[in-house]
């Protein structure tokens, strides 16, 4: 096999390193999980000259102490697989607070290329930074980038091969602090050699300042190792003498220390050249993070999003939907006219009818995740995130619960993932519970089907919003009801950084809508093509052989009367339109269907719509394929399932309609979100406790909207 | 050591005037929430300014040259001085 170069990529959150990710590696990535913990791991690779390497992106922190899942790995990774080459992306803009980070791998001694990204961004801003004087003082490569331009891409990549190359020559200077800290440090290196407590992989200089600083994961580590009792208490006398000195915790004095070495650095390379004024950034967050303002503007700009997700993805919905039909129409020109063919009917009826009708609202989901990917790229979310808070709070949630329900919004399945970003148990299972309230993008698709089909089009944007509202109102209770049963506890404190708005490249955009996009797409080729397989077999056995009416008499009788030729057909239709009931009550969906049927009375359904609903389990949107594939069969002519539209109006009324709704939005989150929710909380219990919880908390909802509205009709 | 510089009443983060230029004192809480602010910049001595104060005891406060937000509960335990 062909050797693969090993490198990571780290940086601080907002530094642009996803940006830089991609333009190194473009579309050869692989998405996994580190192992044993719910921390994504993206993998690419490149090649430089004959080299050929992988990228690793490591999550993105502010530090390397072991204060969040992500720090602890982004450090294991370079601890245990041994990198040949960290590259680390700093934000050009904010060379100090970044260099925290840089400080750390150089503590760990790892090749190091430093790379200063968006470094457009500080020259507008008036930062000049001395490249090659940071790059003496820190002992590596130093790169200039602008990311999302690509500019200084192949540079990086040269440089990369250079270092990976000669190795050796590369090598980081040791950060050297005042004698205050290094003495101390240097004393503890030193009785933790002496003991041999220095695991393999390991250095005793950062040994000892991972003590100082008291983590937990290290003090855990060398604790457990045989001898260490007399070791550490000694090194525990000499972080007592020092913080008896200083007059400090420990903890904060390392903090300082390589603050004071990052602001020596910076007085030495960065020279500002224009005077510090107020920038667009904040200009914009006087208004849109607005104490009074900040929240109605947010709520227009959703409403805004939601009113195009549906006039923009019109026209293209119509393609589709022509597309679907035309292949129908061709499909079925195989066949001889007025064949009987069950594969016929299972490529008509069940596959191509099934996934075509989840396929067409397709264009809604893209254009929602569209609009979703430039509020995250512009560096809006963390805003809402802060503007929320209080509300948030006020519900027993946390500021940053306010992103995976949003991206919620889109698909539930990476709004789970996006719970990880919270520490807190109590604050994360919550929002997992909560999350499948948020009106998915699969549910577009029942919406899409429904709402144009009862309700005027100029009410179809505001029923759309009542329904969104709902189901965020029901979160709201249900979120306040677990903080105060199963969750109790005080809040995660909440803090976040407020990125300098960005105008986002259509290639990122695009990339970020694409990557939400494939998991739908690849659901209606697997989960969807099989489910509407199962489906329609479901609801076309057992065929009924003998019927307990003679229909073909009574139609033959009608034909020989003497009525006028309207009343004619449309009798001839309604006897046509039984017979076809009475088979599919015969088969397996109907028969099931009718037993739920009483069940669902409450709530405004017959048995057809709990036959749909059996069939929307695996994901919600099979419930409009699934309706389909009922009304098609329930129909003489056979008609595509695209005409559903015109043939649910003749019975239902608006108010089930609206049922259905509600219902399809709190039932039971789809499979896929049911095996996200199970991994990600790492417990079946949980996982079923959000299934069977949602839907009960649905049955009970619809059922009062349904006896309270027929009190109106 | 660092409070003595400073002769200016103790506040806390969340009462401290906006567009004043401030210094931390010391922030309560455990080692790990300081780590925690610490590696954002947040730390005994080191100057930063609350840009604005939100809609609920929040606020937004530039340290470092990046920009932050912060929920009440945090701005509490953190005390400060204003540098005058």
């Amino acid at each position: 096999m062909e050797k693969r170069n090993q490198i990571v990529l780290a940086g601080n959150p907002n530094s642009g390193k996803t940006t830089v990710f991609n333009a190194l590696t473009g579309a050869r990535q692989h998405v996994g999980n580190y192992p044993g913990v719910t921390v994504e791991k993206i993998v690419g690779s490149f090649k430089s000259g004959d080299l050929n390497i992988t990228l690793t992106d490591l999550p993105g922190t502010y530090s390397l102490t072991a204060n969040s899942p992500e720090e602890l790995i982004a450090r294991n990774v370079i601890i245990n697989e041994k990198p040949e080459l960290v590259v680390n992306i700093i934000d050009a803009s904010n060379l100090e607070r970044n260099l925290f980070l840089t400080l750390q791998f150089m503590e760990l001694g790892v090749p190091l290329i430093l790379v200063l990204n968006m470094i457009d961004n500080a020259r507008d801003r008036g930062i000049e930074i001395d490249a090659e004087r940071l790059a003496r003082l820190f002992g590596a490569r130093v790169v200039c980038t602008v990311g999302n331009r690509s500019e200084g891409i192949n540079e990086l990549k040269k440089v990369i091969g250079e270092v990976v190359r000669e190795k050796e020559r590369h090598s980081v200077n040791k950060v050297n602090y005042s004698d205050e800290l290094e003495i101390p440090i240097r004393k503890a290196a030193k009785i933790l050699t002496d003991n041999k407590l220095v695991p393999e992989g390991y250095d005793a200089e950062w040994l000892a300042i991972k003590l100082l600083e008291k983590d937990n994961e290290i003090t855990g580590l060398l604790s457990a190792l045989p001898g260490s009792g007399e070791a550490l208490k000694a090194i525990d006398d000499i972080i007592g003498k020092l913080e008896n000195d200083v007059n400090e915790p420990s903890e904060i004095i390392v903090t300082e220390h390589r603050y004071g070495f990052i602001a020596g650095t910076c007085r030495e390379v960065v020279s500002s050249t224009l005077q510090k004024r107020r920038d667009i950034s904040e200009a914009a967050d006087s208004v849109l993070t607005h104490r009074v303002f900040g929240i109605p503007l947010f709520l227009g700009l959703m409403y805004l999003v939601f009113y195009l997700t549906f006039t923009v993805g019109d026209p293209f919905m119509g393609w589709i939907e022509q597309g679907v039909e035309w292949l129908g129409v061709f499909v079925s020109s195989w066949w001889p006219e007025g064949s009987a063919s069950p594969l016929r009917s299972l490529l008509v009826e069940g596959v191509i009818a099934g996934v075509g009708g989840v396929l067409v609202f397709l264009p809604n989901i893209a254009f929602l995740f569209f609009a979703i990917a430039i509020l995250e790229d512009t560096g809006y979310m963390a805003r809402v995130a802060f503007i929320m808070d209080r509300l948030m709070n006020k519900i027993g949630l946390h500021g940053k619960s306010f992103i995976p329900m949003l991206i919620g919004f889109g698909c539930s399945v990476p709004a789970i993932m996006a719970t990880r970003t919270l520490n807190l148990r109590r604050d994360r299972m919550t929002t997992m519970l909560v999350v499948p309230l948020m009106s998915c993008g699969a549910r577009i698709p029942i919406y899409a089907l429904i709402i144009p089909a009862f309700f005027p089009k100029k009410w179809e944007a505001a029923i759309m919003f009542s329904i969104y509202i709902t189901g965020i109102a029901v979160a709201v209770l249900t979120a306040k009801l677990l903080r105060s049963t199963l969750f109790r506890g005080e809040n995660e404190p909440f803090v976040l950084e407020l990125p300098p708005y960005r105008i986002p490249t259509l290639k990122s955009i695009c990339i970020h809508m694409w990557s939400r996009t494939s998991v739908y797409l690849h659901k209606a080729g697997t989960l969807l093509l099989g489910a509407s397989v199962v489906l329609w077999a479901l609801s076309n056995y057992p065929k009924k052989e003998t019927f307990e009416r003679d229909y073909a008499g009574e139609m033959a009788k009608i034909e020989q009367s003497r009525l006028p030729a309207a009343e004619k057909k449309s009798l001839i239709r309604k006897i046509g339109n039984e017979k076809t009931a009475e088979a599919l009550s015969y088969t397996c969906t109907g028969r099931i269907g009718h037993v739920i049927a009483p069940a669902l009375k409450p709530m405004g359904f017959d048995w057809r719509v709990g036959t749909a609903l059996i069939g929307a389990f695996p994901a919600k949107e099979l419930f409009v394929s699934q309706m389909g594939i009922v009304f098609a069969l329930g129909e003489l002519d056979e008609e595509n399932p695209v005409a559903l539209r015109a043939e649910l109006p003749k019975h239902y009324n608006g108010l089930q309609a609206y049922c259905i709704m509600i219902f399809c939005l709190l039932s039971a989150p789809c499979i896929a979100t049911f095996a996200a929710a199970r991994r990600e909380s790492n417990s079946w219990f949980w996982a079923f406790f959000q299934m069977f919880g949602l839907t009960a908390l649905a049955y009970i909802v619809t059922t009062l909207v349904y006896q309270f509205g027929i009190l109106f009709m | 050591m660092t409070a003595r510089k400073y002769n200016s009443p103790v506040l806390s983060l969340n009462s401290a005037p906006a567009g004043a230029e401030l210094v931390v004192l010391n922030a309560f809480g455990g080692c790990e929430f300081q780590r925690k602010i610490a590696a954002l910049g947040i730390y005994p001595g080191e100057k930063l300014e609350v840009v604005e104060h939100g809609n609920c005891g929040g606020l937004i406060l530039k340290v470092k040259g990046s920009r932050l937000a912060m929920g009440q509960g945090m701005c509490e335990k953190i005390k400060v001085k204003v540098v005058q």
